[in-house]
Parts: C-alpha cells; sequence; structure tokens
C-alpha cells in the first residue's frame, strides 16, 4: 500500500480530480460522527494511497481509545458507522476511489499503519 | 452454504480464538484469508449453480465455469454494484430496471467482498502488517453477512441476482469493451 495525505490533482481517465483528504476528514469527524448517533471516535485519518490492485484508494481509520472493548468494536456495533464513513467518501469522491474504512484501537494503528498514526 | 466455504469459515473462526491470550500473528492471517476463500468459493458455488445449473451431474460444468474467475475483475464488478450509477456503459441499462442503486443486499454484498479481498492481500502478502483479534472477527462477521445477503437476493430479486452472478463470471471478456 503507499499513501499520502493532503491536497494532490490528480489525472484520472478524462476527468481530472483535486483531492484533499483533510476535507474529507473533516466531512467525517468525530463531532459529526457523535451527532450522527454513533459512538464517537477519538480521531478519523483519511489517507490517498493505493489498494493491492494497484488502484487509487482512501484508508480510512477510524481511531479508538486503547480502552474500547472488543465488544463495543464488533461488526454488528460498528458496522452502520463504517458504512456511513464509506458511503459519504465514496460519493464525495464521485464513485472513484474506494474508501476501505478500519475501525482500529490507537495502538494498533502504530502497528498495523505507522503511516497513519501522525495524521487527522 | 456449500461444503468448502462452510469448512472454511468454521475454520476461519477456530484459528482466530485459538490462542485465547495473545493470538499468534500466522493464526489471525490464516483466519483472514480463510474467511475471503470462504466467500470466494461461495460466490463461486452459487454463481455457477445460477448460470450452468444446480443439477448433481453439472458439477463438473460448475467446476469449469469457476475457474474463469478473476479475483481483480470480481473486485471492479463488487465496485460498479456499490455505484449509484455503473462507470460501464454495459451495465447502464440494468440500473434502473432492476433498481439496482436501491437494493441493500447487493451493496452488502459488493461492499464486503471488496473489503476482504484486500484484508486477504494483506494477510497472504504485507509482513508489516500486525492483525489483531478484532479484526479477524470483523472479517468472519463480514463474510457471513455476505453470505446472507446473497440468499436474500437470490430469493427476493433473482434477475439481479443473475446480474451479479454473470457479471461476476464474464467480467474478464466484458471489462473492455
Amino acid at each position: 500500500m503507499t499513501a499520502a495525505v493532503g491536497r494532490r490533482i490528480l489525472s484520472t481517465g478524462m476527468a481530472i480530480a483535486d483531492v484533499d483528504t483533510t476535507t474529507l476528514a473533516t466531512l467525517v469527524e468525530p463531532k459529526r460522527l457523535k451527532q450522527q448517533g454513533f459512538p464517537a471516535p477519538k480521531r478519523v485519518s483519511v489517507i490517498l494511497g493505493t489498494d493491492h490492485t494497484g488502484a487509487e484508494a482512501y484508508h480510512v481509520y477510524l481511531v479508538f481509545p486503547d480502552e474500547t472493548s472488543d465488544d463495543a468494536l464488533a461488526w454488528n456495533k460498528v458496522k452502520a458507522m463504517v458504512r456511513s464513513v464509506q458511503d459519504r467518501i465514496w460519493s464525495e469522491d464521485g464513485h472513484q476511489r474506494w474508501p476501505y474504512v478500519r475501525v482500529v484501537r490507537e495502538s494498533e494503528l502504530l502497528e498495523s499503519c505507522p503511516h497513519a498514526a501522525s495524521e487527522s | 452454504m456449500p461444503r468448502l466455504s462452510l469448512e472454511l469459515l468454521s475454520q476461519a473462526q477456530v484459528l482466530a480464538r485459538r490462542e485465547p491470550r495473545r493470538p499468534k500473528d500466522a493464526s489471525l492471517r490464516r483466519s483472514i484469508s480463510g474467511t475471503y476463500y470462504a466467500l470466494f468459493h461461495y460466490l463461486a458455488e452459487e454463481c455457477t449453480r445460477l448460470i450452468v445449473g444446480a443439477a448433481h451431474h453439472r458439477a463438473p460444468f460448475r467446476q469449469f465455469a469457476a475457474r474463469a474467475l478473476v479475483h481483480a475483475k470480481m473486485k471492479s464488478v463488487c465496485e460498479e454494484f456499490a455505484k449509484p450509477m455503473p462507470k460501464h456503459d454495459l451495465l447502464k441499462p440494468f440500473w434502473p430496471t432492476l433498481q439496482v442503486a436501491n437494493n441493500p443486499d447487493v451493496r452488502t454484498l459488493a461492499k464486503n467482498f471488496i473489503e476482504l479481498q484486500e484484508q486477504r492481500h494483506a494477510a497472504d502478502y504485507d509482513s508489516s502488517r500486525r492483525f489483531t483479534r478484532h479484526e479477524a472477527n470483523t472479517a468472519a462477521d463480514q463474510a457471513q453477512e455476505a453470505m446472507d445477503a446473497w440468499d436474500q437476493l437470490k430469493a427476493q430479486h433473482g434477475d439481479l441476482a443473475l446480474l451479479f452472478a454473470l457479471s461476476l463470471m464474464l467480467w474478464p471478456g466484458l471489462s473492455g469493451r
């Protein structure tokens, strides 16, 4: 996986897309998720990179505190939030780059995706 | 559920729970990889049953047809089915007639397949990643949810299930047209 953050102009076939991961992250920031009734993560990271096929993709991390229980992070508890975040970014991007959304604890983020740990 | 898929998913769930205190990285990786293949083989069997026929004597033909599936192309198809309107012209006429964009089951199936395939690739090839039991359990839940969504789709929207199955099978040939 490769990754980059911030603002970039990308040529995607015929279209030119202005990718701003900071703006995307703002659309799904913790306080907005809380307003929608979801368990608010501590922070949200949106990173532009690629997936295993080489296609450009977003890697979105919903970062929860380390003390969050497994039960609270179970798929049936976080599914609605994950899908809401995914749909928002997928739609905002014009359905071009798939948003892979993962729910992680803070310490897990360091191990599973070090470059995401320092981004907002 | 086809026997192989059932066994792969059960095995994945066992691997995810195997070491109660500190799960081994290898156990979690094999769990996640096996979970993806449970869904892959499930779709291969279900799609070929729809297209080739479900009779026992058709099994060799189903197995033959299943070899046409290409993982990356299946992911591309799933992305199309997750869109309100597909990018590919050949699919566009079906969206309004089969109400593809409004069908939650096909969207669940498509999204979960894409995510499990990415996880499987990381589990099998990315040695820098560390996996958690939570991720392995989530993967198994997503695979089961995708299979349930397919069952619902097939029971309630047969034409849409057939379109999805045909697209998965034929996309290697159709996607460039």
